[in-house]
């Protein structure tokens, strides 16, 4: 069993591409790879990662199309959807692509496109992951993560702006990251004037969605040294099962990592999503996460409450995000002295989950 | 379009009462139904239609619009705790502002959207508070 290692990465600002497609956005993210890897070495096979571009870009079978259009018609390619956890799921595919042997070197690919429609189109695309009966009732997602915050502040005796320094951190951090789609400070007044999505939850509690593409290349051990710093995919783990909300039990796994010494990338489509992460990995103290973020290296990117939250290519951001820490090349603010990675990929309502372990 | 007869006609055992599988071995309740058990995964399941009486654990206001839900913004969603033990998550009616939680609430037949190309009205089922929490 070949050991696995990330040989690439490249990402395209997360931002409003009107004049991109999904395809231009892809293509985007891989001149950005061929422009960091020296010598691209064949690639056996594509894996996509979308989450959103059936409903709303009216594209199926983007894994052919977009192989096809990187000239690597021929080899195995696919789409991966996922929801938002897509991106960890795609890591996945081609990680075990390559442990197996079946591959030695994956393209992985993440696009989704929001900006296309207004706010409710949107909305109702994104609602398409929640169970049949709940879609047909109207019902979005952005009411589990205010029950979600509810469930919290009860559970925690903490009040809402408990959950402010995680918009603070996350904007502060999208400040010095040139791939980021709100590059701008806030302080508790902005975040607490701010409109109410469902109550409690205010606008910095929500990631904006926005289009994006970053792609990653995944190798077996004979191509680590296509990247001057290997970074090498120590484990992938996944979680599935229906959340109880009122309990907070969510079924993410727990992490065996010196904190001091990890960079992680989480995903908080909710600010209490974060929290709940952060504890459940056992990474701080229940109910005193978000107090205790001057003690973990976390969402160093703004995440995508900052960064900006492209659907289905998000996971593959993050991957792409822990490649350039451990490679010492992430053009944001940097981790100091970490020596191991971490991507928690998740859905929106923390259902299914994809954790990624990289070491250097 | 956006209303699907058939699709509609399929969930009725959802969207108009309100059915449940109970597992033969663990005894766990999935709402909607489910042909395995999600708990342990026994295919040994028996259809039960629930009371559709709860108590509503929490509630939230929502803003954030759907496309073919417009009319009913914004919206009262809750967490509700059923008399026979599984939490959902449904939408609320007849309600100006969050209710009390604790409050008992019981399920009824609503209208949830129409097309607006034909006029098909899309039913299905909301939760009503019958009296206000402690």
């Amino acid at each position: 069993m070949s050991r696995v290692y990330i040989t690439g990465a490249s990402m395209v600002p997360v931002n409003r591409h009107y004049d991109m497609s999904l395809f231009d956005l892809a293509n985007s993210a891989l001149m950005g790879i061929r422009k960091t890897v020296e010598e691209i070495p064949e690639i056996d096979a594509v894996v996509v990662s979308n989450a959103y571009g059936q409903k709303l870009g009216s594209q199926s079978m983007l894994g052919y199309k977009i192989s096809r259009r990187a000239g690597l018609s021929g080899k195995v390619s696919m789409t991966v959807e996922q929801g938002d956890a897509s991106g960890g799921a795609s890591i996945f595919t081609a990680y075990a692509l390559v442990k197996s042997g079946v591959a030695k070197n994956v393209l992985v690919i993440g696009v989704d496109k929001f900006s296309d429609f207004p706010s409710k189109f949107v909305n109702d695309a994104t609602s398409s992951t929640l169970e049949e009966v709940s879609y047909h009732e109207g019902i979005s997602t952005s009411p589990y993560g205010a029950l979600m915050m509810k469930s919290y502040m009860k559970k925690y005796d903490v009040s809402e702006d408990y959950f402010y320094d995680w918009a603070i951190r996350m904007h502060s951090n999208a400040v010095e990251n040139p791939y980021a789609y709100l590059r701008f400070p806030v302080d508790k007044e902005v975040i607490a004037k701010s409109q109410e999505v469902s109550t409690p939850m205010r606008l910095f509690d929500i990631a904006p969605r926005a289009d994006g593409a970053s792609a990653v290349l995944i190798s077996s051990q004979d191509y680590s040294k296509l990247s001057e710093v290997p970074v090498e995919i120590e484990s992938v783990d996944f979680s599935s099962g229906e959340p109880s909300i009122s309990s907070l039990e969510f079924p993410i796994k727990r992490v065996n990592v010196k904190p001091e010494r990890t960079v992680m990338e989480i995903s908080d489509t909710f600010s209490v999503s974060a929290a709940i992460e952060l504890e459940a990995m056992g990474l701080a103290e229940r109910g005193k996460s978000i107090k205790s973020l001057d003690q973990l290296n976390v969402n160093y990117s703004g995440g995508l409450k900052a960064r900006g939250y492209p659907g289905g290519a998000t996971g593959v951001y993050q991957t792409a995000e822990i490649y350039m820490q451990l490679a010492d090349e992430f053009p944001g603010r940097k981790a100091k002295e970490v020596e191991e990675g971490i991507v928690l990929s998740t859905d929106d309502v923390l259902r299914t989950s994809f954790l990624i372990h990289f070491k250097r | 379009m956006r209303v699907s007869p058939p699709q509609v006609w399929r969930a009725k055992q959802s969207l108009y009462k309100l059915t449940g599988s109970k597992c033969n071995k663990c005894g766990n309740i999935d709402v909607p139904p489910s042909t395995f058990c999600s708990k342990c995964g026994s295919p040994e399941v028996s259809s039960i239609n629930l009371s559709g009486n709860g108590t509503l654990i929490l509630s939230t206001k929502n803003f954030q619009q759907r496309a073919g839900y417009e009319r009913s913004m914004p919206q009262f969603i809750g967490l509700i705790k059923l008399d026979e033990g599984p939490e959902i998550v449904a939408p609320l009616t007849d309600v100006d502002e969050e209710p009390k939680e604790g409050s008992r609430v019981t399920a009824v037949l609503r209208k949830l959207t129409v097309d607006s190309s034909n006029g098909l009205i899309e039913y299905g089922l909301k939760f009503k508070v019958i009296s206000d929490g402690p």
